[in-house]
C-alpha cells in the first residue's frame, strides 16, 4: 500500500473493523472530498463504524485512516479541526445544555470568556437559545439533537461528522439544520451526515458513499454512480402536448424498451438503454414540431440507485 | 503545552467533582466515612456520663480521696480497714451467695463393697491434680480444668458401694471412645459408675454391657456437666450426686471459685450371663472416673435427693472516687477479694484503641471501599451510563484526561476522608479535659500522631485510587478485581518479600504512628496480621506508596489511550 499524501481528503485505506468475530466494515478504501458527503445504508450497515473509525473512537482492526493531516488515534490534534455530533443519546448528569457546551469547550483548553463566547454562539446557531439554561436531561429529542450539533460545531470545525442529525427534528428544524449543514460546506468545510432517509440526502448532498453489510457498494456524486449502472435502463419522464406521437417515434429507436404515457395524456415515461442517443433524438422531434414542456430523469436519484445496487429488499429495511 | 494541560486536567476535575459529590450513589461512602466519627462521639458520650458519676460518687464521700489513696486499698483487707481508709463507701451494694460447703454424698473410706473395675489399662485423661500443680495437660475439659485431689480423695464409699479413683497427677480417666474395657468375669447384678459429662449435659448416651454369650445390656443414660451446668447438678434420671466440690484446679497452679461435681450412675445387669466387657459412648465429653460391679445384695441407698449442702457467704461491692478515678472494691465474707480501679483516661490504651479503630475500620474498610466506589466509576460509571464518549470527542490527550479523572477523585477521596480523620482526632481528644488534651497533643505526641493520621488517610487514598482507576478501566465488573485486591491486601502479611511491595498496606502499615501490641496467647496467623514485623522507614514508605501508584497509573495511561467506545458489549 502506497503512502497517501492526501492532506485535503479523508482517506481509508484498506481499512477493516471486526468486534470480536462481528464484522463491522471490511476493506474500506475512501478518500473523501470538501463538501457534504452522505453515508448511506440500512441498519447494521456499516455507517456509525466508519464515523466512529474517522474520530478514533473505535481503532481499526486493519488498514489506515487519515482525517486531512491528522491521525485519529491524536484526539487532542484531531478534534482541533472536527466535531462529531454522534447518536449516543447521553449526556453528562446535571449539566445544562449550555454547561455541556461551556464545558466542551474548556476541555479543549479555551479560557472561560472565550468558551463561554463560542458555546453561546454554536446554542444561536441550533436554534436553543432559551432551552440553554435549562437542564438537557428535560429537553425533548429534538432538542437533545440540536445541542450534540452545538457541541460538535462550537469550535468551528472543518471537518463536521454528524450521524443522522435529523432525527427527531421537526420539518421546519430540519430545513434549518439541512440549510446549516450546506452553508457550512459551502465555506470549504466537509460535512459528512450518515442516514438511512433517502430522499433526505438527495436534497443535502454532493457526495455520497453507498454501504451495504459492512462493505462500501458505491461511491461519489448521485449522477455519476446512476451512469456507471449500464444493466439498469435509465428513465425519464417528459412532458409535452402530443404524447402519444412522441412515443410513436420512441418506439422507432432501438434503444426505446418501454414507453408508457401518462393518464393525463400530457406526459409520458420512456426507458431507454441509451440515455445519450435518446437526448440526441429527442431534439430532432422537437424541431419537428412536438412541444416539449419538460424532460427529467426518473430514476436519477439514491433511492433508485440503492434499489438497483443492493435490492429493494435493503432499501425497504 | 504544560498550561494547556493543566487548563484542561482544571475542566475535567470541575466537572468530575460536581458529579463525585453529588452522585446518589457515593450516599454510603459518606456512610463509610462518618461511621468512626459517630463511634468516637457515642464514646465521648460515655465518658462525660462516666466522668459526671465520679464527680457524684466523689461529692457523696466522707472523705476526698486522692488517686494515692485509691490505689492503697490490696486484696485480704477487712471492709473496717477499708472504711477506715477511704472512709464510708459512697455506693454499695451487697448480696449473700450461697456456695457449696465440704460436705459430699460420698464418703471416703475402703470398707465398701462390689467388686471395682480396674480402669487403669484405658484411662487416657488426666482428671485429678494436687491443689497448686502446674500441668500441661489439657484436664478433664481438655481447657486446663481439673478436679482437686484434695478434695476428691481416691477412695470413696456412695450408697454403700466402694469407688476407686485413679491416682491424681496422671491418667486416671477414661472418656468415652467406643472401645471395649474388660470387666472382672462373673455374674452381677448392677454396674456402677462414678462420671461426669463435660461441655454441658450430654444426653442421650448409650452404656453397653456385652456378656461372654455374645449377647449386651444397652442402657441410655444423660450426664451432667462436672460443673453443673443447667439443669441442676445431679438432676438427670437415674443420676445422683456423689461428690460436690467447691473449687477445681486449673493448669497455672491455681483453684477458681467453680464448684465441681462427680455423679453416681447404677445400672441393672442380666444376674443369669457372665459379664465380658464394658463399652462407653464415643464421646470425648463423657468422662467416667470409676466403676464397680456389684452382687444383688451387695450396697446400701442412702438417701436419694442428692443435693449439695450450701452456705450463704456474704458479698459487698464499693465505689469510692477522687472525682476521676473510680475504684470498685468486691468484698466476700469480710475480705477484699476483687479491686478494679477504673481509670478515666489512660492516654497509652486511648491511643491503642484509636489506632485499632484507624487500622482495621478506617483504613482497610472504609477508606479502600471508599475509594473503589469514587475511583473504578471515574471511567466505568461513565461507560455504563454511556457519557464517556463526551470526554473521547475532545481535543484532549486521553492520558490527560486520566490524569484529571484522577485527581479529581484524589481530591474527593481526601477531602472525604481527611475530613473525617480529622473529625474523629477533634472528638477523640474533645473527650480529655484540658489540661490532658494538652498533655496527649504537645507532650505524647499526639499532634504528630494526628498529623501522620492524616498523611497515611491521603496516602491510602492515593495508593488505592490508582487501583481502582486501573481496575475501572481493565475490568467490565467491578466486583471481582475488588475482591482480588481486598485478598491481596489482606494476604501481604503472608507474601514473599518481593511480593509485599506490590501492595498498598505493606507501606501503610509501617506510616501508622501507633503499633498495636499483640495480646500474649495471640494465634501466630492473627498476631501476623495486627503487628508490623518488617517495618520500613517513613521516606522509603511514602516513596515507595507513590511509586507503586505510579506504576499503577502508567499502566491506566497506556490502557486509556486503548480504549474504544463499544457500549453495546458492555
Amino acid at each position: 500500500m502506497s503512502e497517501v499524501k492526501q492532506s485535503d481528503r479523508i482517506v481509508f485505506e484498506d481499512v477493516s473493523k471486526f468486534y470480536g468475530e462481528i464484522l463491522g466494515v471490511n476493506r474500506v478504501n475512501l478518500s473523501i472530498p470538501p463538501g457534504v458527503t452522505s453515508l448511506v445504508g440500512p441498519n447494521g450497515s456499516g455507517k456509525t463504524t466508519l464515523m466512529n473509525l474517522m474520530t478514533g473512537l473505535v481503532r481499526p482492526t486493519r488498514g489506515r485512516i487519515h482525517v486531512l493531516d491528522y491521525d485519529p488515534s491524536e484526539p487532542e490534534k484531531l478534534f482541533k479541526i472536527l466535531g462529531y455530533s454522534t447518536q449516543f443519546d447521553a449526556f453528562p448528569k446535571g449539566l445544562t445544555g449550555f454547561q455541556f457546551v461551556y464545558s466542551y469547550l474548556r476541555l479543549g483548553g479555551s479560557d472561560a470568556e472565550t468558551a463561554s463566547q463560542m458555546a453561546w454562539r454554536a446554542i444561536e446557531r441550533v436554534g436553543l437559545i432559551d432551552a440553554a439554561p435549562r437542564n438537557v436531561a428535560a429537553y425533548s429529542k429534538g432538542m437533545r439533537q440540536r445541542i450534540r450539533l452545538a457541541q460538535a460545531l462550537c469550535h468551528n470545525p472543518r471537518v463536521l461528522i454528524l450521524d443522522e442529525p435529523l432525527n427527531g427534528l421537526d420539518p421546519l428544524a430540519r430545513a434549518e439544520m439541512i440549510a446549516l449543514f450546506r452553508a457550512t460546506a459551502a465555506e470549504g468545510c466537509y460535512v459528512i451526515i450518515s442516514s438511512h432517509i433517502l430522499h433526505e440526502v438527495d436534497a443535502i448532498s454532493d457526495q455520497v458513499i453507498l454501504l451495504s453489510n459492512g462493505y462500501v457498494v458505491a461511491e461519489g456524486q448521485i449522477h455519476s454512480v446512476r451512469d456507471e449502472i449500464r444493466e439498469h435502463p435509465a428513465q425519464i419522464l417528459i412532458r409535452c402536448d402530443r404524447p402519444r406521437d412522441l412515443a410513436a417515434k420512441m418506439m422507432e429507436s432501438e434503444h426505446t424498451i418501454e414507453v408508457r404515457i401518462h393518464n393525463d395524456e400530457h406526459g409520458l415515461l420512456i426507458k431507454t438503454r441509451d440515455a445519450d442517443r435518446f437526448y440526441l433524438m429527442l431534439n430532432h422531434i422537437a424541431l419537428n414540431g412536438v412541444e416539449i414542456e419538460s424532460v427529467a430523469p426518473a430514476d436519477d436519484d439514491v433511492n433508485s440507485v440503492y434499489e438497483y445496487l443492493i435490492g429493494s429488499d435493503e432499501v425497504a429495511r | 503545552m504544560t498550561k494547556l494541560w493543566w487548563a484542561q486536567i482544571k475542566a475535567v476535575i470541575r466537572l468530575e467533582m460536581k458529579k463525585t459529590f453529588f452522585a446518589r450513589r457515593g450516599l454510603w461512602i459518606y456512610i463509610l466515612a462518618l461511621l468512626p466519627v459517630l463511634l468516637f462521639i457515642a464514646h465521648t458520650v460515655i465518658i462525660s456520663h462516666e466522668r459526671d458519676r465520679s464527680h457524684g460518687i466523689a461529692h457523696q464521700g466522707d472523705k476526698k480521696l486522692t488517686h494515692q489513696d485509691l490505689l492503697a486499698v490490696k486484696t485480704g483487707m477487712t471492709n473496717t480497714e477499708v472504711i477506715a481508709l477511704l472512709g464510708r463507701p459512697p455506693e454499695r451494694a451487697h448480696w449473700n451467695e450461697r456456695q457449696i460447703s465440704r460436705v459430699t454424698s460420698a464418703v471416703s473410706g475402703t470398707g465398701g463393697s462390689g467388686t471395682p473395675v480396674n480402669l487403669s489399662t484405658s484411662y487416657n485423661l488426666n482428671s485429678i491434680y494436687t491443689d497448686s500443680t502446674i500441668f500441661k495437660a489439657g484436664g478433664l475439659d481438655n481447657a486446663g480444668n481439673v478436679y482437686s485431689s484434695n478434695l476428691l480423695t481416691a477412695n470413696r464409699i456412695l450408697n454403700g458401694v466402694q469407688f476407686n479413683c485413679g491416682p491424681a497427677n496422671e491418667l486416671d480417666a477414661v472418656h468415652g471412645t467406643g472401645q471395649p474395657i474388660g470387666l472382672p468375669a462373673g455374674q452381677f447384678a448392677s454396674l456402677h459408675l462414678l462420671a461426669a459429662s463435660a461441655y454441658g449435659p450430654v444426653l442421650g448416651q448409650a452404656i453397653t454391657v456385652t456378656y461372654t454369650d455374645g449377647s449386651a445390656s444397652t442402657f441410655t443414660q444423660n450426664f451432667s456437666d462436672w460443673c453443673g451446668c443447667v439443669p441442676n447438678p445431679g438432676e438427670q434420671p437415674g443420676e445422683s450426686l456423689a461428690v460436690a466440690m467447691p473449687y477445681r484446679d486449673s493448669s497455672n497452679g491455681t483453684q477458681d471459685n467453680q464448684a465441681s461435681y462427680l455423679y453416681g450412675y447404677t445400672f441393672a445387669l442380666n444376674r443369669a450371663k457372665t459379664v465380658q466387657s464394658l463399652t462407653l459412648p464415643d464421646n470425648r465429653n463423657v468422662i467416667v472416673l470409676a466403676a464397680t460391679l456389684t452382687k444383688q445384695s451387695e450396697g446400701t441407698r442412702v438417701g436419694t435427693s442428692g443435693q449439695a449442702p450450701v452456705v450463704d457467704v456474704p458479698h459487698e461491692n464499693y465505689t469510692y472516687s477522687d472525682g476521676a478515678n473510680n475504684l470498685y472494691v468486691g468484698l466476700a465474707d469480710g475480705k477484699v477479694v476483687d479491686i478494679n480501679l477504673h481509670e478515666s483516661f489512660n492516654l497509652p490504651n486511648e491511643s491503642v484503641v484509636f489506632a485499632g479503630v484507624f487500622q482495621f475500620f478506617y483504613l482497610r474498610l472504609a477508606i479502600f471501599f471508599g475509594c473503589l466506589g469514587i475511583f473504578m466509576n471515574l471511567f466505568r460509571g461513565e461507560i455504563l451510563d454511556k457519557s464517556l464518549h463526551f470526554y473521547f470527542l475532545a481535543p484532549i490527550r486521553r492520558d490527560v484526561l486520566m490524569a484529571g479523572k484522577f485527581l479529581a477523585g484524589l481530591l474527593a477521596t481526601c477531602t472525604i476522608f481527611v475530613t473525617s480523620e480529622l473529625l474523629q482526632i477533634i472528638v477523640f481528644t474533645g473527650q480529655f479535659s484540658p489540661s490532658v488534651r494538652e498533655l496527649y497533643l504537645y507532650q505524647n505526641h499526639g499532634l504528630a500522631q494526628a498529623v501522620a493520621y492524616l498523611g497515611v488517610t491521603a496516602l491510602a487514598c492515593l495508593g488505592y485510587g490508582a487501583f481502582f482507576l486501573a481496575a475501572g478501566m481493565l475490568f467490565r465488573n467491578p466486583i471481582l478485581p475488588a475482591a482480588a485486591i481486598l485478598v491481596w491486601e489482606a494476604a501481604n502479611p503472608f507474601l514473599p518479600a518481593l511480593l509485599k511491595k506490590f501492595s498498598v498496606i505493606y507501606y501503610l502499615k509501617s506510616l501508622c504512628p501507633v503499633d498495636i501490641p499483640t495480646p500474649p496467647g495471640t494465634p501466630p496467623l492473627l498476631s501476623l496480621l495486627v503487628s508490623n514485623p518488617d517495618p520500613i522507614s517513613t521516606p522509603v514508605a511514602i516513596l515507595g506508596i507513590v511509586i507503586l501508584a505510579l506504576l499503577v497509573l502508567c499502566v491506566s495511561s497506556f490502557q486509556v489511550r486503548r480504549m474504544e467506545i463499544n457500549y453495546t458489549t458492555e
